[in-house]
């Protein structure tokens, strides 16, 4: 055996062994991941008839609108718990809203992020998290005027107005409900117009209020975090 | 060897060094010039990046946001510039260090090399069309990575063969280690990376993976191009040997053996199972232990030959490249420690882990290399003093200054994102901390982009053989052509 045979097997055998254990290994049993029940008898709220996680699909479209703006440049998608960081405790990062809630935020699990392709857990923190940003907005044009124009809610946000997702047309009739109300605004655009969403905002702002991970999980999913067989 | 070398001999390993030369002029100068060319646009790209992190009004224009332009500002810096750069040094020092000559196949790796810049061009362009995927390093559309793969592994046969067949009877020395690790590597963390998040559905785990994806090509191909390199050029113009063989390497085989475990831990206290973050916290943190011995081993090669940093161009860059491998080292253990990790996970912390290593690092070392490859193989002297000296100053303050920026901003952004009396806060506070850093970002960029117009125009000339004609070398002490400095001059 040469020098540089040897040194290819060591090589492989140094890089293989993470890359079995730590990669293939896990991207293979995860597809056998599947939901936990939840059990009245050992204390869950919801009963056995229930599974964990609860979320409807996972909505695509939406994510990959998500991903073509590129908002996990900014924005995270995960709650840490509260014996590491605050995450939990921030103000409208769960579900409860209230300016201060019994209990913080659970921090977030595996199985909160089923359906996805691949996750957007974040890459800096430029703005707020949105694991659960559903909770958080109650109305499509708060979140819609948030997309067009951030810095009329708050004017010290860095974020970028995403005006290419609206359009401006000429009003028509009573003009349409779904048009943003700027009216009075700086924004408020020329007499005779109005901005509407975009069938891509629309789909964007869908994915948005569809991000709600804060629910109750089942106690026993302690003891599942092996993959369950379904 | 050195007491033998009769003239005829000499003659001989020069004629042979020269032939390798003209063998590899054609494809590493094709990769160089190009690499550079997208070293400017990344480096535009950032610069705007930046400003628009702090106003999101300038230039407003759907291609330009933030979310778009950062990834293009990678991505180019990364297969544009950093790939391409790599392949270029890796294949001529693999040539130099075996004695092979490039037989044949010139006009296919410079065919492929346009194509490589092809599909460059249109992820890029298709990031700020709105094509991103957002997975960290791989937001090229899915359609593309199959052709960068087969490009990456034609210029990997090249050089792996060359490796694997030495003229020289001298064996595997630590620079082909380093080298064919980089080029063995790569394909295999692209692959499964892109296998992996193309086909299945890996939710959270996918972000890891993603993660893992980042960390190994900056730990298992640009750390072992620029270490590589420094391992070459340092004994080359200092004259001493690599002070210590056995040093050189545990310093190897511990970062082989660690690198693969690393990135997980990025998103440590998530979703993902705590033993992998966990791992990847442990191997982050030991990784120090390789990236202390490569530096001292460095640091005792170099000594008592410190006055060649200051007048060797590529002495310079290297030496300042090798210098920040110790820091990105220790960035990335605080990054990935517990202790600290908590305080800068999703901060700009993680920007400054990726410019230092991929710049401050891989590119000094890279740079140094052009500097000393380019004349070898254009046929003239690098023309200026003055512009070397300029490239290394501006990039030099420029790379310091996002590094220090974006560790202690990240460590502000952090500390306001966690401190208990914010719970209440709105996210202002966390934003108008960090906006003071991110502006100085903005004017490194700006001298960076300042250094490397004239680095590109100096090489465009340089290829274009327009360089000086003389038999010494452009140093950075003296003014040209006085006389012939003793290390350099004999050892060219």
């Amino acid at each position: 055996m040469t020098d540089f045979r040897i040194f290819v097997f060591k090589l492989a055998a140094a890089f293989g062994l993470p890359w079995l254990f730590l990669i293939v290994w896990p991207a293979i049993s995860y597809q056998g991941l599947g939901p936990v029940s939840y059990d009245k008898d050992k204390g869950d709220e919801l009963d056995a008839a229930y599974w964990y996680p609860l979320a409807a699909p996972a909505n695509t479209q939406g994510a990959k609108l998500y991903a073509a703006e590129g908002c996990v440049q900014c924005h995270s998608q995960m709650i840490r718990p509260p014996q590491v960081a605050l995450d939990g405790w921030r103000k409208g990062w769960g579900q409860n809203q209230d300016a201060r809630p019994a209990e913080p935020a659970r921090g977030t699990t595996l199985r909160d992020y089923f359906g996805e392709k691949h996750s957007f857990l974040g890459i800096t923190r430029g703005g707020p998290d949105l694991a659960n940003v559903g909770y958080r907005f109650t109305n499509r044009t708060d979140v819609h005027m948030h997309l067009y124009a951030p810095q009329a809610r708050n004017p010290w946000s860095n974020a970028p107005a995403y005006k290419h997702l609206y359009s401006a047309r000429k009003i028509q009739g009573p003009g349409a409900g779904a048009a943003l109300p700027l009216k009075g605004t700086k924004l408020e655009p020329k007499r005779g117009f109005e901005v509407v969403p975009t069938a891509q905002a629309e789909v964007l702002v869908d994915y948005l209020m569809s991000l709600k991970r804060d629910y109750a999980k089942p106690l026993t999913q302690a003891v599942a975090a092996a993959p369950a067989k379904k | 060897m050195q007491t033998e070398a009769t003239t005829a001999d000499l003659n001989a390993e020069n004629l042979r060094r020269a032939e390798i030369d003209r063998s590899l002029k054609g494809p590493v100068l094709f990769l160089f010039t190009n690499a550079a060319f997208w070293l400017m646009a990344s480096t535009l790209m950032g610069f705007i990046a930046a400003l628009k992190l702090v106003s999101p009004s300038f230039l407003e224009c759907s291609w330009l946001t933030y979310g778009r332009l950062q990834p293009a500002h990678l991505m180019a810096l990364v297969y544009g510039w950093g790939l391409q750069a790599g392949l270029g040094v890796a294949l001529w020092l693999i040539a130099r260090r075996t004695a092979n000559v490039l037989k044949n196949g010139q006009g296919t790796l410079i065919t492929l090399g346009i194509l490589w810049n092809v599909m460059i061009t249109i992820g890029v362009i298709s990031i700020l069309a709105g094509g991103s995927r957002s997975i960290e390093w791989l937001e090229f559309p899915q359609g593309i990575w199959l052709a960068m793969l087969g490009i990456f592994l034609a210029f990997a046969f090249k050089i792996v063969g060359m490796a694997a067949k030495p003229v020289r009877a001298e064996g595997f020395t630590i620079t082909n280690m380093y080298v064919v690790a980089a080029c063995l590597c790569f394909p295999w963390i692209f692959i499964t990376a892109n296998y992996l998040l193309n086909n299945l559905e890996l939710g959270a785990l996918g972000a890891g993976i993603s993660s893992w994806y980042v960390h190994g090509v900056i730990l298992l191909f640009f750390v072992p191009i620029g270490v590589g390199s420094a391992y070459y050029f340092i004994p080359k113009i200092t004259g001493q040997p690599i002070h210590s063989a056995q040093l050189a390497n545990l310093g190897f085989w511990l970062l082989a053996i660690f690198a693969g475990w690393t990135g997980m831990q990025r998103y440590m206290a998530g979703p993902l199972p705590g033993w992998m973050t966990s791992v990847g916290s442990m191997a982050g943190v030991m990784l120090l232990i390789s990236v202390g011995i490569v530096g001292l081993n460095h640091h005792l090669t170099t000594l008592g030959s410190h006055k060649l940093v200051e007048s060797s161009p590529t002495l310079r860059f290297t030496f300042f490249g090798a210098l920040f491998y110790p820091v990105s080292g220790v960035l990335l253990a605080l990054i990935s420690a517990f202790w600290t990790g908590a305080n800068l996970q999703f901060t700009h912390a993680w920007y400054g882990y990726q410019i230092v290593s991929v710049y401050g690092f891989f590119s000094m070392c890279v740079f140094g290399a052009i500097y000393y490859i380019v004349p070898r193989l254009a046929g003239c002297e690098w023309l200026s003093v003055r512009l070397i000296r300029n490239h290394f100053w501006f990039s030099a303050y420029g790379i310091s200054v996002i590094v220090v920026t974006s560790v202690v901003g990240g460590l502000q952004q952090g500390s306001s994102l966690n401190d208990p009396n914010n719970w209440n806060a709105t996210f202002w506070s966390v934003v108008s901390n960090g906006n003071a850093y991110v502006a100085a970002r903005a004017v490194a960029w700006a001298l960076i982009l300042w250094s490397n117009t004239w680095f590109l125009i100096h090489l465009v000339l340089m290829v274009a053989g327009l360089g000086r004609r003389s038999s010494a070398p452009t140093l950075m002490t003296r003014e040209h052509d006085d006389h012939l400095p003793v290390s350099e001059g004999a050892k060219a």
